[in-house]
């Protein structure tokens, strides 16, 4: 199995670090907005940091996240294009072998995007010269573990084979749930509208975020006790259907 | 050990085998004692099957020209001249069959033929 | 170690595909030998070679790959065989040094020298990507990694295909040099029968799913004959005898399979020898009993 992990890891060699190249320049380019609004041209602007601190960590968090898994979405159907997976089935390896560097290379990579994404945010923080946010902390931990639905890439894609079919499906299978979503976050957004005119008769930005946060906060609260659980039940549910699609010998 | 295999002759390559080695055996130059290469070694430097180079030693130690001991390997076997005399009357009878065919090919009577032979053999006697 | 006298036992195995079943095909590979496995392209060859690898799955029968069962005891048979395909299934970005730290966590008895030392002996390079070998080459690399593990069973599928002679042989000479180990075998499948009628010990041919001839390549040579007569003669000869004949504008050339008897009985008939590549032509066309 160990052989299987350094083979997939040697492979994105290349793209990863591009990745994380171009990673540090985007935070090293926001660090340095911060710094220039008390060392730089920015010097007395309002409310820069107020808005884009907030935020900073966030898309930090889902480059850093995305970025690192995207050299290894495409090594399954390489695979197969290469005939890798046929000859792995002539290895004395195991299929639950086989899933498990799969997705033990999936996870270094996830627990490297995290990383960055923490770092990110002290970097973020003594930039902005704020005290490092463990709301953002918090946040950058559900994220995470919400990334773990990006796992399910890996049985998917040995079964369909191919990229965009595995997409294709994917999408035309989840869009009911997406459209559930849409349609839930627009009636969520008209009841805070509604309440923000109750209670403090006009509607802003600033009255939405105050009708908001409470929400926000306890939703977080909620997601920060599933989110493990969540994320360790999705693995195990992925796994297992990979071992079996692995099991079904596609040829 | 000079073994030569033709692909082209109409002797089947374990027949060869066989016959070559019994003629070093005869002439000589294999001794009593000596050592055989393995089945294996064989059929790897004339490039043919095992399965070939074992039929030819067991026709071999059929005829009793070797003797094969597992683990150890193929050995020439001491010759009596009995033997010698049989194989050589053997191999003489069948050449001569083969210059009656020629023979008849090139109709040469029975008697033309015994003429030659005598200028032949009486020839060789005095060189 | 477990003893065994066949390193590959095949019976009634049976696959089914739409448009292609392999039916009841059945033969030994015995150990220290080497086999041909030698059909026509689509004949079941790769399928029998991948059924026998638990690639895919079989329908039916029984499979033992030195003396063990090949579902059940499955991975510690594979510690001990080798595959070699006709593309290299490495990764072309990958290099030989990458593979042989891949393949060392994988096989229990990797020998990074062994392989070291196949690489230099056909000179191919340690760091240059896969990508950028010649097919030769590739060939080379994938008998290097597969002679690297101590592996007693080579299983090749059509490795010869598409090499030109001179690495063919030299490729051959390999495996004269694999075989010298008792404990050592190989299967082969092969249309490129050239190779097969010096070296192999035994042979089985398969056509659309069945075996047709398994057995000794020796015997099968010497009881096989083309005879040779006129068409007029061809109508004497007992149906029986025949494998399969084909017909020319001067003469009648027909395979027999028991050349000895086939001698006796139309003696003066011309029978000539045969090779494993002329035997595959005759039998395939056995279902048309005369042939152009």
């Amino acid at each position: 199995m160990k052989g299987l992990i350094y083979r997939e890891l040697y492979l994105i060699r290349k793209t990863t670090v591009l990745t994380l190249l171009a990673y540090l320049i985007f935070v090293a380019m926001l660090s340095l907005v911060f710094i220039s609004t008390y060392a730089g041209n920015l010097r007395g602007e309002e409310g820069v940091i107020e808005a884009l601190y907030p935020q900073a960590y966030f898309y930090a968090a889902c480059i850093a996240l995305i970025g690192m898994g995207y050299g290894h979405n495409d090594i399954i159907q390489k695979d197969y294009q290469s005939h890798w997976q046929l000859y792995s089935y002539t290895l004395p390896v195991s299929e639950k072998k086989i899933a498990a560097s799969k997705f033990a290379v999936r996870g270094i990579l996830l627990l490297a995007g995290l990383v960055l994404a923490f770092a990110a945010e002290l970097i973020f923080s003594a930039a902005a010269r704020m005290p490092v946010s463990f709301p953002h902390i918090k946040n950058i931990l559900i994220i995470s573990a919400f990334m773990t639905i990006g796992f399910s890439e890996i049985p998917l894609m040995l079964h369909f084979k191919n990229q965009n079919k595995a997409a294709t499906i994917t999408l035309i299978a989840c869009s009911p749930v997406l459209i559930a979503m849409f349609w839930f976050g627009y009636k969520f957004v008209d009841f805070c509208r509604d309440k923000a005119a109750r209670l403090y008769g006009e509607v802003t930005d600033k009255t939405m975020a105050k009708v908001f946060e409470p929400y926000f906060d306890k939703t977080r609260e909620i997601c920060f006790i599933i989110a493990p659980f969540f994320a360790a039940g999705l693995l195990l549910l992925f796994f297992w259907w990979s071992v079996k699609e692995l099991k079904r010998r596609r040829y | 050990m000079d073994i030569i295999i033709s692909n082209s002759s109409g002797e089947p390559i374990y027949s060869q085998i066989s016959s070559q080695i019994k003629g070093l055996i005869l002439n000589g130059t294999l001794k009593a004692g000596d050592a055989l290469p393995s089945m294996r070694t064989l059929a790897q430097q004339l490039r043919i099957s095992v399965i070939t180079t074992k039929r030819a030693y067991e026709d071999l130690e059929r005829d009793g020209f070797i003797e094969s001991y597992t683990g150890k390997g193929s050995f020439v076997k001491g010759q009596n001249t009995e033997l010698l005399r049989e194989e050589y009357l053997r191999q003489t009878e069948a050449l001569l069959s083969q210059v009656c065919d020629k023979a008849r090919q090139c109709e040469l009577s029975l008697d033309e033929l015994k003429e030659m032979l005598e200028l032949i053999y009486g020839g060789a006697e005095n060189e | 170690m477990n003893e065994y006298e066949n390193a590959i036992e095949i019976k009634d195995l049976t696959k089914k595909y739409d448009g292609f079943t392999l039916d009841k095909v059945s033969f030994n590979v015995p150990k220290g030998s080497i086999m041909g496995f030698i059909g026509q392209n689509g004949a079941g060859k790769t399928t029998t070679i991948n059924a026998l690898l638990n690639i895919v799955k079989k329908d039916e029968g029984e499979i033992r790959l030195l003396g063990l069962d090949h579902e059940k005891d499955e991975f510690e048979a594979k510690k001990q065989i080798a595959a070699v395909f006709d593309e290299l299934p490495f990764d072309d970005r990958l290099n030989a040094i990458a593979m042989d730290k891949i393949l060392r966590e994988i096989f229990e008895e990797w020998s990074t020298d062994t392989f070291f030392g196949y690489l230099d002996r056909f000179a191919l390079p340690r760091k240059k990507k896969f990508g950028k070998f010649s097919k030769g080459m590739k060939m080379k690399l994938q008998i290097a990694s597969a002679l690297s593990h101590n592996a007693k069973l080579l299983i090749m599928d059509e490795a010869t295909t598409g090499l030109d002679p001179v690495v063919r042989n030299e490729i051959l000479d390999i495996f004269l040099e694999y075989l010298q180990n008792e404990d050592h075998t190989i299967l082969m499948s092969s249309h490129i029968t050239s190779d097969l009628d010096k070296i192999a010990d035994s042979v089985t041919f398969i056509d659309k799913g069945k075996v047709l001839v398994s057995g000794y390549k020796d015997e099968i040579l010497e009881n096989h004959g083309i005879l040779k007569c006129t068409k007029d003669e061809y109508k004497d000869i007992d149906p029986g005898d025949i494998v399969s004949a084909r017909l020319n504008d001067f003469g009648a050339e027909i395979m027999v399979s028991d050349k000895a008897a086939c001698s006796q009985k139309y003696s003066g008939a011309v029978i000539d020898n045969t090779t494993l590549e002329d035997i595959m032509i005759y039998y395939v066309n056995r279902g048309k009993k005369e042939w152009r």
